[in-house]
């Protein structure tokens, strides 16, 4: 768990182009491991006229204690993509690994202690349970991981703290901006210390300062945890953090890009 | 291989408390959808409540007024027969009711019961409601006599035997028939048969023809030349008792004279077995019916009528003996009515006249629980007819209970996937979430079960006092049997609450997260 990632920057440079070319099994950067990878990933909504192909064939790999961005425009995947690396929805076809692990192969069981400890989720509709205060919301995963009432009770304030919301702590969901929503959220997705974390638009309603202040939370446990973070988004602040980032459009990995090449045309990101 | 990055291990169950707790505070932030939940699910068990206490109570009471007009309603029918006694035919035709479709095999039985009954009588044979109709009559009517019981009891089993014979004349060819019985009945050819030189004959002629008998030689000769002769002198001796109960009393009156004890002597000599409990019955309503014709009589008369009518604020047309009794609540209308009686010179004490309203009113209430038209029955008969309608009605409330349980259940739920789809995004097992429903649903069941027996408790006993009055408080286990329904109606309801809630739970628990999200 506490290994330190050394190659992090050594190795990333050939990372990004060789994701898309080469991803089964054949990692290009022997050492660092890879803790989601995608294979031939495919989703459609609905069936016959009215289907929807909201993934077309991604393939893609991520390295631990990684930050990468997804971008794209609305409509483009992301969100149905997040579910996916997330074990929260089934692939019309394809595979998801987690560590190596095939998803479809764990236990409903197994599955529950995944989505509970390992993998974070901030999710872009925030999905908080509505009849629990924001404490009560952040405190309810830790419930499930077994932490007992008092000890969750702490380190929930410390993490409603930590987003800006102590003083909020027993506002309902409905009681709440979307922004403190989406921070209540946040510090849910950070309660039980997971070792990946995926964020659809955690900035998206957030001001300028506050969002700023997320970004720094999210670069934080990336940096001091090693937490692997994955983070779809329309902030340009944030292409400047990431390592590398994948565009998205029509269900396909468009492109990807390393952080090096970006900082040159960050002019012209927009297309 | 070196060690996993992500280790799995294994989730933890939501514990009980932390169950409770979540519930409470769902339950607390929905109050009023939880009322509303609680309410539709209360008024389903307080309509199953309704019907089945209803029922019960109808059925208790109906049972009890038969009870109670019973001995009455017996009195009656043994007055009817002092002055008409039954056809003997008729008697026997309904003591011949048997088990028809197994003639064979019971004939042979019913001569080995035959062959005992000299002793208790009783063969193997299962009689239909009807034969035990008229056996119940008439041990009633007997009065627990053991040995005239015993005679009535040997006539059934030798009516059964003569319907073997009859069966079995039927299947012979009709020339064998026809020489066999020629013109005469069966019975008048038992009668011939007894009689031991034509039994010779009888046999020498089936010999001849190469029939067999029914029960084979030995237990048929028993049968005709021993039990038959018995049989015809039962009913001869009732019969001529009837006949000469009917001498005996038919020029006295019997109103007048049936405490005396000749008249009872004559009664009883004349094959009558009435106990004492019974002459009282009797004696009372002689007595009653006497007072009732004296007022019908003195009722006539049209200056009387309008004196009623006013005293009780009728017109003097509507005057009857009935209404009058009906209109009579008290003491005073009593006096009232006894003084106007006085007045035109009938001399009815007001006592009697009281007296006589309460027993017409209570047997109007218990005729009235007991149906239009409905005969006071001894047999099962009429409590198969009130089970099959109770079932009917129970089945159909049962149903609305369920349609209504799992309808606001439902709604309940269904309205929750997304809460359910959240709870598994963030790690819960399946488990835990169908912990978190059973207990609220279990708590929803029973606060609606429990408020619901309750709502229709009180219901169905303002209902039933009501229309019942007395009668309802004296009959006998009503409470034991509102205590039933109550828990068969609270039982039912929370069995369909948890369900209910329960079954789409537990479809959307199994649901990918994304999946169960994309339901609602
Ligand atoms: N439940 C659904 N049923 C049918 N189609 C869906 C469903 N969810 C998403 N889609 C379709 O799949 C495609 C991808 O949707 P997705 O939500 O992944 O986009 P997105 O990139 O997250 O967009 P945004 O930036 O607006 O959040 C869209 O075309 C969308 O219409
Ligand atoms: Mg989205």
């Amino acid at each position: 768990m506490n290994e330190p990632n050394g190659q992090k920057i050594s190795n990333s440079a050939s990372a990004g182009t060789s994701a898309i070319a080469k991803p089964a099994g054949s990692s290009p950067t022997p050492g660092r491991p890879v803790v989601i990878r995608t294979l031939g990933l495919n989703k459609i909504y609905g069936r016959g006229d009215a289907a929807t192909h909201a993934l077309a064939g991604v393939d893609l790999m991520v390295y631990r204690s990684e930050f990468i961005s997804i971008m794209g425009p609305s409509g483009s995947g992301k969100s149905t993509l997040f579910n996916m690396i997330g074990a929260l929805d089934q692939p019309s076809s394809g595979r998801i690994l987690i560590d190596e692990v095939d998803v479809a192969q764990l236990s409903a069981d197994e599955l529950a202690f995944l989505r509970c400890r390992k993998i974070g989720y901030i999710f872009q509709q925030y999905h908080l349970i509505a009849y629990l205060t924001a404490l009560e919301n952040v405190t309810t995963p830790m419930a499930f991981a077994g932490l007992p009432a008092d000890r969750a009770r702490k380190r929930g304030m410390e993490l409603l703290d930590l987003v800006g919301l102590a003083d909020r702590w027993d506002h309902r969901p409905i009681e709440m901006s979307g922004g403190q929503q989406q921070r209540v959220a946040i510090a849910r997705a950070l309660c039980n210390n997971p070792m990946i974390l995926l964020a659809d638009e955690p900035t998206a309603n957030l001001d300028f300062a506050t969002g700023q202040s997320v970004l720094e939370i999210l670069q934080r446990i990336n940096q001091e945890r090693q937490v692997t973070v994955v983070c779809s988004t329309h902030d340009h602040r944030l292409l400047s953090m990431c390592e590398r980032v994948f565009w998205v459009r029509d269900g396909e990995i468009e492109r990807v890009a390393h952080r090096d090449e970006m900082t040159i045309k960050l002019g012209s990101i927009d297309e | 291989m070196t060690r996993p990055l992500i280790e799995i291990g294994e989730q933890k169950r939501l514990g009980f408390f932390r169950c409770v707790q979540m519930v409470m505070i769902s339950m607390r932030y929905r109050a009023l959808r939880s009322l509303v939940t609680l309410a539709t699910l209360a008024l389903a068990v307080a309509f199953l409540m309704i019907s089945g206490a209803d029922n019960m109570i109808t059925m208790r009471v109906r049972v009890h007024a038969s009870t109670q007009l019973a001995p009455q309603q017996l009195a009656q029918r043994q007055l009817v027969r002092f002055v008409k006694p039954d056809d003997i035919n008729d008697v026997l035709r309904s003591l011949q009711v048997g088990q028809i479709g197994q003639v064979g095999g019971v004939g042979v039985e019913a001569v080995g019961g035959v062959g005992s009954v000299g002793g208790g009588g009783g063969g193997a044979w299962s009689p239909r409601s009807s034969h035990t109709q008229v056996l119940d009559e008439y041990r009633a009517w007997l009065g627990g006599d053991i040995a005239a019981e015993q005679q009535v009891s040997l006539a059934a089993d030798i009516a059964v035997q003569l319907q073997a014979w009859e069966t079995w004349a039927d299947r012979l060819s009709p020339a064998a028939r026809a020489a066999l019985l020629s013109d005469a009945s069966l019975v008048s050819r038992m009668d011939q048969w007894s009689d031991s030189m034509q039994w010779e004959r009888l046999i020498d002629r089936l010999d001849q023809w190469g029939f067999k008998l029914p029960d084979g030689e030995a237990s048929a000769k028993h049968f005709i030349t021993e039990d038959w002769p018995k049989f015809r002198e039962t009913f001869v001796a009732i019969n001529t008792g009837h006949a000469r109960a009917i001498a005996a009393i038919s020029d006295i009156d019997l109103a007048e004279n049936s405490a005396n004890p000749d008249v009872q002597k004559n009664i009883a000599a004349a094959g009558f077995v009435i106990s004492q409990d019974q002459w009282t019955q009797i004696n009372e309503l002689l007595h009653w019916s006497a007072v009732r014709r004296q007022i019908n009589e003195a009722l006539r008369d049209t200056v009387l009528r309008a004196r009623v009518g006013q005293v009780l604020g009728m017109k003097s047309k509507e005057v009857g003996l009935e209404r009058v009794l009906g209109e009579i609540d008290g003491a005073n209308i009593g006096e009232v009515l006894a003084n106007t009686l006085a007045e035109s010179g009938f001399s009815i004490d007001a006592q009697t006249i009281v007296a006589l309203a309460e027993r017409y009113q209570r047997e109007a209430v218990l005729l009235s629980v007991l149906g239009e038209g409905q005969a006071i029955e001894i047999g099962e008969a009429s409590n198969n007819k009130i089970t099959l309608r109770m079932k009917l009605l129970l089945g159909l409330s049962l149903l609305v209970c369920v349609v209504g349980v799992s309808n606001a259940m439902l709604m309940a739920v269904t309205d929750r996937f997304r809460e359910i789809a959240t709870m598994k995004c963030i790690g819960a097992l399946d488990g835990s979430i169908m912990g978190l429903f059973v207990i609220e649903s279990t708590c929803l069941g029973v606060l609606a079960s429990v408020s619901g027996v309750l709502v229709g408790l009180v219901l169905v006993v303002i209902r039933s006092t009501i229309g019942l009055g007395a009668l309802l408080w004296e009959t006998p286990g009503l409470a034991s049997g509102l205590l039933l329904a109550a828990g068969l109606s609270a039982l039912a309801g929370l069995l369909l609450a948890v369900l209910a809630a329960v079954g789409p739970a537990w479809m959307a628990a199994r649901l990918a997260p994304m999946e169960a999200m994309r339901v609602s």
